[in-house]
């Protein structure tokens, strides 16, 4: 494990990134916008400015922790040594916390709230949980597809609002609109053509595709190849890999 | 069109096309000897109740009389990988190619004559189940058909209202198409 891994909160099976130097690098470095989720003490109910932390769908989480960028920290197991402290010693206890406050300031007209920063927990070792936490995630239909389209530099974001699985997006969310509704499904597994006409029809009228794609079972990874077009033209460049295989379904234009 | 149906409310309404179809309208070629042909496939095989060969010429017409394609034609087509497609007991699909009347992408190449290129469109009922597996098995199936794996299909829904929708299923991942 790199020094500089991303800490990874998890409370409660929700992923979370507290860091805003972490949320920096994932969007930059890893393509991953995640989606901000803080609200303000004082008016927890406004959801028009959200700040830090920012929460990870578990693919997410998933991915960074398979490519060695991330680590899983129990953030409830982190509050018990706080919560252990004596009352009477809470002043101490605080002040050992002391808060980077004023020294980073540098400019006056923000004062010191700018640069307020929440106090770090030491990350010590116990709190880290082993990559093995993720295990489960890994051979879900929607890791495989979150990974073949990440691999791809698409975006991701989660897709309830279209009533699937993610939304992808050619580039950073913030300068484009998405692409694709995705759902991830098994190789074999069965979906209902109503599902295909809404989504499709859905699709078509956003100005989307539909996308439904499988990992493909070792046996079976010799089709996409056979498969393959000799010269013909592939969306954006991409296509099909050997290990998965993906449809767009969208609606013909007429019927 | 210059003739319509007349009447006025509670009278008679008046057929503006004459008593008798005309002789040219019996014999329409485009779809009469296809569906002749698969009542009597249909029927020596009543084991296919559940494949869509009975529908493919439904869907074949629907595209021929309401929305104009041409050069149609049914093909049984056969399916590589048999498993996944539990539905025929023959292995075979039933397809249908066609020529639509006009570019369905505007981003579309005409062939050599100057018309849009035929395009394949597999017939399923709405109620079915589909899965990845049996759009790579139709492609596959396809592919060794024709010698080439085609770029996409098109699937026609059709329900016993009446109603039949067609739906793009593109190979891989494709630019979302600008309306």
């Amino acid at each position: 494990m790199v020094d500089d891994a991303i800490s990874i909160s998890v409370i409660d099976g929700e992923y979370f990134v507290f860091d805003i130097d972490a949320v920096k690098r994932l969007r930059n470095d890893h393509h991953i916008a995640g989606i901000l989720v803080g609200t303000l003490p004082q008016v927890p109910q406004q959801s028009v400015f959200l700040g830090l932390p920012v929460q990870l769908m578990p693919e997410e989480a998933a991915l960074l922790v398979q490519q060695g960028v991330a680590r899983i920290i129990d953030e409830s197991q982190s509050h018990e040594p706080i919560l252990a402290i004596d009352p009477n010693d809470i002043d101490d206890a605080t002040a050992g916390l002391k808060i980077n406050e004023i020294e980073s300031a540098g400019s006056e007209s923000q004062g010191p709230l700018a640069s307020y920063t929440t106090p770090a927990i030491t990350t010590v070792d116990k709190l880290v949980l082993p990559d093995s936490s993720v295990n489960a995630i890994f051979e879900t239909p929607r890791f495989h597809m979150y990974r073949y389209l990440h691999q791809n530099g698409y975006f991701i974001s989660p897709g309830l609002r279209f009533g699937s699985h993610f939304l992808a997006y050619p580039g950073d969310p913030l300068r484009y609109h998405s692409h694709y509704l995705v759902r991830g499904v098994g190789y074999d597994e069965e979906f209902s053509l109503l599902d295909l006409v809404g989504s499709g029809r859905l699709g078509t009228g956003v100005k989307k595709a539909w996308m439904i794609g499988a990992h493909l079972p070792p046996d079976q990874q010799d089709k996409t190849t056979a498969l393959r077009l000799p010269g013909a033209k592939v969306g954006e460049g991409r296509e099909s890999s050997d290990e998965f295989v993906s449809f767009c379904v969208e609606w013909a234009g007429f019927g | 069109m210059a003739s319509r149906v007349t009447g006025t409310p509670g009278g008679k309404i008046e057929w503006p096309f004459g008593a008798e179809i005309p002789a040219s309208e019996q014999s329409r070629p485009t779809f009469g000897s296809d569906d002749l042909r698969d009542k009597a496939y249909n029927a020596a095989n009543p084991q296919n109740n559940l494949a869509n060969s009975d529908i493919a010429c439904r869907v074949k017409r629907n595209l021929d009389l309401h929305h104009l394609w041409t050069d149609l034609s049914i093909h049984r087509v056969d399916v590589v990988t048999r498993e996944s497609l539990p539905l025929l007991n023959d292995g075979q699909v039933v397809l249908v190619r066609g020529r639509p009347p006009d570019k369905l992408y505007s981003t579309d190449s005409y062939d050599e004559h100057d018309s849009p290129k035929q395009e394949w469109i597999l017939p399923v009922r709405t109620e079915s189940k589909w899965s990845v597996k049996r759009w790579v098995s139709v492609f596959e199936s396809i592919a060794a058909y024709q010698g080439l794996a085609p770029e996409r299909i098109l699937m026609a829904m059709y329900t016993d209202d009446s109603t039949v929708v067609y739906y793009f299923v593109h190979w891989g991942l494709i630019k979302p198409r600008k309306n």
